[in-house]
């Protein structure tokens, strides 16, 4: 059985939020995400363990309980992880879960689980009924709302690659004396060209977050670069206190505004220096934390001394923001690189305009984005599954076509397609075989 | 009136199978046959075997039945397929001389303890209180019986079409059947009318095979596991190719085709499509492959395979002319197509017994299917089934990841089809784990088990599964490098800087079976090192394959009652219901796979079942 993971609390902002692992590599994955922060070495049966969960883009504290199996809901090894609520870290802990190889569970797959261990009781029957009609009907609902996009445009495109590649290579197996004659795909090209496709999906996937969600953008630089006024300055309000005194800002500050229709969460950071001051020191921890977090990195220069850290922000998307340029002349903004005051608001505009287009330009690539878990999950099985055919490509065609065929099934979850008919069908109108 | 405990209607492949079958199991049996000539004919192509039909034919074997050790004794050549393309589409294929295998099997058919063989039409299948009770024959005899195997393949108010010419017939020219369709009606069967062909025959003697490429088999294993690695005279076979001549010949006469000017009606597969279809469909491509394969050792007719048709006489005989070394060509018979009667699988369970009609079992054409070897192994499950029944004892059901069998039938009862099923290893999804080399590790147990396959058979696949289980303990072993630089050469590599084991070397692509025989300090035959080198080279696909099995494996194992009344689940969408009520799945498992049922369905499904 794979292990399938949801998002068990109610959606919505709550003050926790519960995630929950279930299947033979519940323990493993929860293992690769969780450290104990507690004198706990070990996983221990119903114990509520403290620790971190890692999300890779962020962290966040909270507790772990391991659900053997026998003594869990579904009667498998089960994980459930208790964070602070919020759908922002649900969703990312439910993608970081996937990431590490659980699969999306399905509607009704944990009450499915627990009625094949033998787990479930017949008052939980009733209620369920109705849980899983009303999925499979916002499910069918977004399938319907799928149809005509160009999502799935875009994925019956590349299921129709794998199609035309899965049959020509399955005509050659089962017709191996009349397919000599036929010329067939490289396959390393082929194979290359649809992980790149999905990969593209992939990558509105992020885009569609960022409308759900919005933008992170957080601003980072040295002490008393002024990066608490310009926060003000695009909140139009006095949000973050102001001070001449450097390290006046010791935690990190958040707020968010609406710009041309996309939200803006701003963060504010506590300079980046070394302090003996204790409170100082953890605001440092918590920026970057933020920082790990970040869309965008705002990096605030004062060009008034112009001293720059020179700090890297790998895999980041930096803007480098000249503050005070009333004091010292403005400049054309540059790529990725604005000149503006908060003093006196001048070109803080520009900026916004900066970190909306940094929107535009992933969503223009497809008009539309994807947003929904079950798909994003879909795709990353694809992904592997590619890499894995990818990777065995010296061996035999047979074992390849397992690969491939697993591709296609994963992706083919989104619009309803299965291999085995499909391919069939497509040798017979493709390829004059038979005899 | 005498009494049987099964009566098989029909003499072909299926009929033979499903009467051995019930025989070897005890039963009292009847083979009602047409004519005597009949039993276990190969109308069509006289080949066995072939990509997943040969499949098929080891697992008929394993399991105890006959097709594979017939086919032995009476090989014109043998041929592996696929060989650089993996172990999971490795395929036997042999040419068959047609005369002698019909002989050997009418031999064994003979000579079986509890087997009768009377060539009557059966015209009648009598049900008493929803039961089959007997069959009675055109000439007015009665015979009672248990259970009933209807194996009647294409013979159901067969018809044969040339051109504009539709004559009532058989195949080749043998009897049709032309009573028993208007019992099976009157029963409540589904009915429904397919079309299939073959091509011409052509004088040996009137050819140039000169002007043709020959094409020899090779040396390799023979279907059945029980079978010596005997020795017979190959006959070749020939390759040539159609032309723009040939092409233009048949479009100018496309309209006297019965498939374009709707004298057939029949449903035709699309694997076997006749010249006319490939010509028509296929415009750009230049040539089509004819292979040229002889009837018999030494037969005065060659079968041209590829060309199958039903045009005219005439335009037949100046289309094959075009071909290079036809120029002569003299005909032994005209190709034909013909239309049968045959029944929607959907209307059977898994164990092949008919929904409509209690102890009526049914195997091969007549459930839609197409092939020997497909006919063949359904004729083997029904006969194991309707003897089972006599003894009232659990039926014998492959699953889908325990043999092609299990997937053929699946297919045909669960998902329907709409044309002549043929096997296809595109349609076994757990194809790596079905191969041809483990049929006997597969299935031989279950054939023993049930009484089928026989002491001697089982004893050799248990000293085959712990030779295997043997090489795969000294796997871990290293080989020293002064022996194994030499195999390193020959592949092309450099020897890994840490001496290899023996499972390393095996793993290489490039490596075979026969490069590592030398390393095993012990005797062991090819076919075991084979299957152990083949479980180490594909040990991460077959866990990974194992694992979604288990998956599937716990639907399966869900039965749904038989007397579950879908309409009464609200929850169910609408056609969900109406797909589950009228295929009626035995368990989750084959609910999940009818077309129309969601995995949405199935977890209601599941909670309705929990309920009752």
């Amino acid at each position: 059985m794979s292990t399938i993971a949801a998002i068990s609390s109610p959606i919505g902002t709550g003050g926790i939020g519960i995630v929950r692992v279930s299947g033979q590599d519940a323990l493993k994955i929860a293992d690769a995400i969780f450290v104990f922060k507690s004198e706990d070495k070990n996983w221990q049966p119903l114990h509520m363990h403290f620790g971190t969960f890692n999300a890779g883009d962020f962290s966040d504290m909270g507790y772990a309980v391991y659900f053997p199996a026998g003594k869990s809901f579904t009667g498998e090894d089960t994980v459930e992880f208790y964070l602070h609520g919020g759908a922002r870290i649900m969703k990312g802990a439910l993608e970081t879960l996937i990431s590490k190889g659980a699969v999306l569970a399905k509607g009704g797959e944990f009450t499915k689980r627990a009625f094949l261990n033998g787990r479930m009781t017949l008052a939980d029957a009733e209620g369920v009924i109705d849980m899983i009609n009303a999925e499979s009907a916002s499910a069918l609902n977004a399938a319907y709302r799928l149809m005509d996009g160009e999502v799935s445009k875009n994925i019956n495109a590349i299921l129709e690659r794998l199609e035309n590649l899965i049959a020509t290579l399955e005509a050659t197996l089962d017709y191996p004396d009349e397919m000599e004659d036929e010329i067939l795909p490289v396959l390393p090209d082929e194979i290359d060209c649809a992980i790149d496709s999905v990969e593209k999906l992939l990558a509105t996937a992020k885009c569609g977050k960022i409308a759900k969600y919005g933008l992170n953008v957080v601003l980072t630089g040295r002490t008393n670069a002024g990066k608490s006024s310009l926060m003000n300055a695009m909140l139009k309000t006095d949000r973050a206190i102001v001070t001449p005194i450097a390290g006046t800002t010791r935690d990190t500050i958040e707020d968010s505004l609406e710009y041309k229709g996309i939200k803006i969460n701003l963060v504010d950071t506590a300079g980046l220096r070394s302090s003996d001051d204790i409170v100082e020191q953890q605001g440092i921890e918590r920026a970057k934390k933020a920082i790990n977090g970040a869309d965008i990195i705002l990096h605030v220069i004062s060009a008034e001394d112009g001293v720059n850290d020179d700090v890297e922000y790998p895999g980041k998307l930096v803007y480098t923001v000249y503050n005070k340029c009333d004091l010292s002349g403005y400049k054309d903004n540059d790529n990725n690189v604005y000149y503006l005051s908060a003093k006196t608001g001048d070109g803080v505009d520009s900026l916004l305009d900066g970190i909306a287009s940094m929107y535009e330009i992933s969503a223009s690539g497809s008009g539309e984005i994807i947003t929904s878990e079950r798909h994003i999950s879909a795709l990353y099985e694809t992904k592997n599954a590619l890499l894995s055919a990818k990777s065995g490509i010296n061996g035999t065609i047979d074992c390849t076509l397992i690969d491939l065929r697993k591709a296609y099934d994963s992706l083919g979850e989104i619009t309803g397609k299965t291999a085995t008919e499909d391919v069939v069908d497509s040798i017979f109108r493709k390829f004059c075989v038979g005899k | 009136m005498d009494n049987f405990d099964v009566i098989v209607i029909g003499g072909g492949h299926a009929g033979v199978e499903a009467s051995l079958a019930s025989a070897r199991l005890g039963k009292k049996t009847l083979m009602l046959c047409l004519e005597y000539g009949t039993v276990s004919l190969m109308p069509c192509n006289p080949a066995i075997g072939g990509t997943a039909k040969g499949h098929l034919v080891r697992e008929i074997d394993a399991l105890g039945g006959q097709m594979g050790l017939s086919a032995d004794k009476a090989l014109l050549q043998i041929k592996m397929l696929n060989m650089a393309k993996g172990p999971a589409v490795y395929s036997l294929r042999g040419q068959e001389d047609k005369n002698l295998y019909h002989g050997i099997m009418l031999d064994i058919v003979n000579n079986q303890e509890n087997l009768t063989v009377i060539d009557k039409e059966a015209s009648k299948i009598v049900v008493e209180n929803g039961a089959v009770s007997g069959v009675e024959t055109k000439d007015g005899s009665k015979f009672g019986c248990k259970c009933a195997v209807l194996a009647t393949g294409v013979y159901l108010h067969g018809a044969l079409i040339i051109g504009d010419y539709v004559k009532s017939s058989g195949p080749s020219g043998f009897l049709p059947a032309t009573e028993l369709t208007a019992s099976l009606l009157e029963l409540g069967l589904p009915i429904r009318r397919f079309k299939t062909g073959t091509p011409a025959r052509i004088y040996r003697d009137s050819l140039d095979f000169s002007k043709m490429e020959i094409q020899h088999g090779d040396d390799c294993d023979r279907f059945s596991f029980m079978s010596e690695h005997n020795i017979f005279e190959e006959e070749p076979c020939y390759l040539t190719y159609t032309n723009p001549e040939t092409h233009r010949i048949i479009l100018d006469n496309i309209d006297r085709s019965p498939l374009y000017n709707g004298t057939i009606s029949g449903v035709g597969p699309r694997y076997c499509p006749s010249i006319e279809t490939k010509v028509e469909r296929f415009k750009d491509k230049e040539r089509h492959q004819i292979f040229v394969e002889p009837e018999g050792l030494h037969s005065d007719e060659m079968y041209i395979q590829g060309m199958s048709s039903s045009l005219p006489h005439d335009v037949q005989e100046k289309m094959y002319r075009t071909l290079p070394g036809f120029e002569n060509c003299r005909f032994a018979k005209y190709a034909y197509a013909i239309e049968y009667d045959c029944i929607d699988p959907l209307s059977l369970y898994p164990s092949l017994e008919s929904k409509v009609v209690k102890n009526l079992y049914s195997a091969g054409q007549v459930n839609g299917s197409s092939g020997y070897e497909e006919a063949a192994a359904q004729g083997l499950i029904a006969g194991i089934n309707a003897a089972r029944r006599t003894d009232n004892k659990e039926p014998l059901i492959l699953g889908r990841d325990q043999a092609y069998i299990g997937v053929l039938i699946d297919d045909l009862v669960t998902k329907g089809t709409n044309e002549p099923y043929r096997m296809m290893t595109a349609r076994a999804e757990h194809r790596i784990m079905l191969r041809q080399d483990n049929a006997d590790t597969r299935l031989t147990p279950i054939g023993y088990e049930i009484g089928l396959a026989t002491e001697e058979r089982y004893n050799r696949m248990l000293e085959k599964k712990a030779m295997i289980k043997k090489i795969l303990n000294f796997a871990d072993t290293t080989v020293p490098r002064e022996k194994v630089a030499g195999l390193f050469e020959k592949i092309g590599e450099e020897i890994p800087q840490k001496t290899p084991t023996f499972r390393d070397i095996c793993r290489r692509p490039a490596v075979n079976y026969k490069d590592v025989m030398e390393f095993v300090p012990f005797e062991c035959s090819g076919e075991e090192l084979n299957a152990a080198v083949i479980e180490m080279k594909y040990e991460g696909y077959l866990s990974k394959e194992e694992a979604a099995i288990n998956e599937q494996k716990r639907l399966e194992s869900k039965t749904i009652p038989a007397d579950i009344d879908y309409a009464s689940i609200k929850a169910l969408r609408i056609e969900a219901r109406q797909k589950l009520a009228e295929i009626r799945p035995l368990n989750l498992g084959q609910a999940s796979r009818i077309s129309g049922v969601s995995p949405a369905d199935i977890a209601v499904l599941i909670v309705a079942l929990r309920q009752n």
